[in-house]
């Protein structure tokens, strides 16, 4: 480097001295021009009382200008240079120059957009009249160092959130401070994507941009690709932007805005943004740190969703597990080892475990030490829950308690051992009751079976004496009648319908015990029903005060037991009989039904009242109005009839109008239609 | 005249039974239990009429010996029975006819005529 180089400030050279300090002298300008930090050096013009009033730019290095802008200011104050300028920069030099002690700050240049380390150090002795200067850049471990205390402020604020909405306000105004925006906002979209809601944090010299928002109208097709894709938008000029609608964000006053989308499953959960009023240029590192408080902000609210929906079962769960009135536990099987189940121990028992079981106090304890090893019962029961993975109910007597307990069990997957889970209810009220009503049911089922054995019993031997007492009557009549002593043949013929009517009680209480047996035994045989009708009246008028009227239509054979339907017409004939008027006629026709043979029988007699209508092919079910004389009679015979029919595979009815009459009709299958 | 052999255990029963015919034409071997048809001790008659329910041994066991026995099991045997379904049964045990009880005098007689030869 020559003489004439460098940033001269009048140096003469002219002694050796002189040369020794040239050389250097050099050195030093080679050494302040290349290294990387700014360097100047500055003289302190001071007034008589020594305060100092004016700083001079003695030297300078190319960075210098570089970091200030300033351009060359070599000879130059700085009041001439920045009018304006703080006093906090003279009373650094102040201090610089009272102590002799060199002093370093930090401070940023707004000019620059930069951070400096700047170092203050006095050249020569006191009086001090010259200060060096050297600025170090140290803007990117300054911006590391804000973005780690915003990052570490804002994922506490998250961590220590109880608010979901409070907390996002906070990260939005740290947002937007740090980056010295006018507004930070947080989009997120409704679920159709056609609007979406801003939240922001304003700066107070800017309105909120707050509201709903129509997407059609802010995002263009641009903007949203890039959306969904996961990348930012960066506009740095809103005006010179064409990816954007950039008037709709003009509008509102925007200048420049950075928007971070957090993508899922190609939708996108929200945007950050950062909003600038007026164009600013974003820097890379500014859009990586929106992009990591975006995650931040995601990966917090995922917990926090998740955690409130833990929180939400764990409380269910709870009032649950607190409030139901079934018992309770969670047990740990133990097995031995060779692997077999031989007790297990209680982890956790609800409130009502112990009213449902008599024990306090058993967390920790095993059922040995319980005293509850009696019964293998329950720990296989259990053992085979946790091996198949499937829950079990039983009910289960446990000796030691002398109660009987119905028990649900489950297997509880858990690392940590296996676990059995068992709600359960103290059954052994129940269970005395089922058993009493079992014994009463299997005593009613005895007392029935001996009724009927001994209906059965009694109607056979009563059908002895009837048989011998019928035979001589007859026989009497006969030989009454051969005498001609009509008036005493009269009264035996009497007898003997009376001993008729009481072979028919008999009948009937034998085939009431066969029905609760289970069936009469029918002996189907191709019939002509016309001709059994033709022969059921024919008997029956003999002795009949009534007049029948048949109209019967040529039928079809049918299958039917011959004595069963002979015992249904008698039956049918001889009600219809017993409830109309003497004289008064008996209709009975036969006629095709749709699906077989139907017959019936009408009577003008007094019919049945509408309420009793569906009662009369119940067993023992007799008519018992008041303004009605009493019918004689069991209330089988109906009952009986209607079995036989529908044991034929036939059905049964009654139509009947009080004080007119009634109709009984049954209907017999036709023949390939029955099932026998 | 024809023989008719009548096995019945109620009295009553048994003594009226030969009054529902003529006197003189039937000749009735009237017996309260079985064991003398069972031991062979009986001429072969021209009917049996057999109660279900006697003493001794059931009428069907006796149905069943004499229809199986070679001395008298071309003579016919009618049942006589208080059970409702004694027709199926007495068929089954080899009967040829059955008259359930109580009976009417016309029912007896008819029944005795159509197998009586």
């Amino acid at each position: 480097m020559n003489s004439s180089g460098g940033n001269g400030n009048g140096r003469s050279i002219d002694s050796s001295q002189e040369q020794v300090e040239h050389i250097s002298a050099d050195k030093y300008y080679s050494l302040i021009n290349s290294i990387n930090d700014g360097f100047c050096i500055m003289e302190l013009i001071v007034d008589e009382q020594g305060n100092i009033t004016n700083l001079v730019f003695r030297e300078q290095n190319p960075l210098f200008d570089q970091y200030t802008g300033l351009g060359n200011v070599v000879g130059k104050s700085l009041k001439e240079l920045l009018p304006h300028f703080e006093k906090y920069w003279i009373d650094i030099y102040t201090e610089v120059a009272r102590t002799g002690k060199p002093m370093k700050i930090e401070n940023y240049l707004q000019d620059v957009d930069r951070w400096f380390d700047i170092s203050f150090t006095v050249i020569g002795g006191a009086p001090y009249k010259y200060v060096a200067v050297i600025f170090v850049d140290i803007t990117g471990r300054k911006r590391l160092e804000q973005e780690r205390a915003l990052l570490s402020e804002i994922s506490k604020d998250l961590i220590e959130s109880d608010d979901m909405e409070e907390t996002l306000e906070v990260v939005r105004r740290k947002t937007g401070e740090h980056f010295q925006v006018k507004w930070c906002a947080f989009i997120a979209p409704d679920e159709k994507y056609d609007n979406y809601k801003i939240r922001d944090w304003h700066a107070p010299d800017v309105p909120a941009i707050d509201g709903q928002f129509h997407s059609r109208e802010f995002l263009s097709a641009e903007q949203k690709s890039r959306i969904n894709s996961g990348e930012a938008t960066i506009v740095n000029d809103i005006l010179a932007d064409t990816g954007v609608n950039s008037a709709r964000y003009a509008n509102l006053g925007i200048g420049a805005f950075v928007m971070v989308p957090l993508v899922r499953k190609t939708k996108w959960i929200f945007q950050l943004a950062i909003v600038d009023n007026k164009s600013r240029r974003w820097r890379a590192d500014e859009v990586e740190l929106l992009k990591e408080i975006a995650g931040r902000i995601w990966t917090w609210m995922e917990k926090a969703k998740a955690e409130d929906a833990l929180r939400k079962n764990e409380e269910k769960y709870r009032s649950l597990f607190n409030s139901i009135d079934e018992g309770f536990c969670l047990f740990e099987l133990l097995y031995d080892r060779d692997g077999r189940p031989v007790d297990y121990r209680y982890v956790e028992v609800n409130p009502a475990f112990q009213r449902q079981t008599g024990l306090t106090d058993v967390i920790g304890k095993t059922g040995r030490e319980l005293k509850f090893d009696g019964d293998f019962f329950w720990i296989n029961t259990y053992d085979q829950v946790y091996r198949t993975g499937k829950g079990v109910r039983f009910e289960n007597y446990q000796v030691e308690n002398k109660r009987w307990y119905n028990v649900y069990a489950s297997k509880v997957e858990s690392k940590n051992g296996h676990f059995i889970a068992a709600i359960f209810t103290d059954i052994t009220r129940r269970k005395a009751v089922e058993d009493e009503l079992h014994g009463n049911a299997r005593k009613l089922e005895r007392l029935l079976k001996l009724r009927d054995e001994f209906i059965s019993v009694a109607s056979h031997e009563l059908k002895t004496p009837v048989t011998s007492m019928k035979t001589y009557a007859e026989i009497i009549e006969e030989s009454l009648r051969n005498t001609d002593d009509k008036k005493n043949a009269e009264m035996i013929r009497r007898i003997n319908a009376q001993i008729d009517r009481l072979t028919l009680l008999i009948n009937h209480l034998l085939d009431n015990t066969k029905v609760s047996e289970g069936g009469m035994g029918l002996n189907f045989e191709e019939l002509d029903v016309v001709r059994l009708l033709e022969r059921v009246i024919a008997d029956t008028g003999i002795t009949a005060t009534h007049s029948f009227v048949l109209h019967a239509q040529k039928l079809p054979l049918v299958m039917a037991d011959h004595e069963r339907l002979a015992q249904v017409l008698n039956n049918l004939l001889s009600n219809a009989m017993k409830y109309s008027a003497p004289d008064s006629t008996i209709t009975v026709k036969s006629e095709l039904g749709t699906n077989g043979v139907v017959i019936s029988v009408r009577d003008e007699g007094l019919g049945i009242p509408e309420a009793d209508m569906g009662k009369v092919f119940d067993r023992f079910f007799r008519v018992t109005s008041d303004n009605r004389d009493t019918y004689p009679g069991m209330g089988l015979g109906l009952y009986i009839t209607a079995q036989i029919i529908w044991q034929h595979g036939g059905r049964i009815w009654v139509d009947s109008k009080e004080g007119t009459g009634s109709v009984f009709s049954f209907e017999l299958p036709f023949k390939n239609q029955q099932s026998t | 005249m024809k023989k008719i052999i009548l096995v019945e255990d109620d009295s009553a029963i048994r003594e009226s039974f030969p009054m529902i015919f003529n006197a003189n034409e039937y000749d009735f071997t009237i017996l309260a239990e079985g064991s003398k048809i069972l031991n062979g001790e009986v001429e072969t008659p021209d009917l049996f009429i057999l109660d279900r329910q006697i003493s001794g041994h059931s009428g069907l066991d006796i149905c069943r010996f004499i229809k199986n026995n070679e001395k008298y099991k071309g003579t016919p045997v009618i049942m006589l029975s208080a059970s409702p379904d004694i027709v199926e049964v007495a068929k089954s045990a080899g009967a040829d006819d059955a008259i359930a009880k109580p009976y009417t005098l016309p029912r007896v007689r008819e029944v005795v005529e159509m197998h009586i030869s």
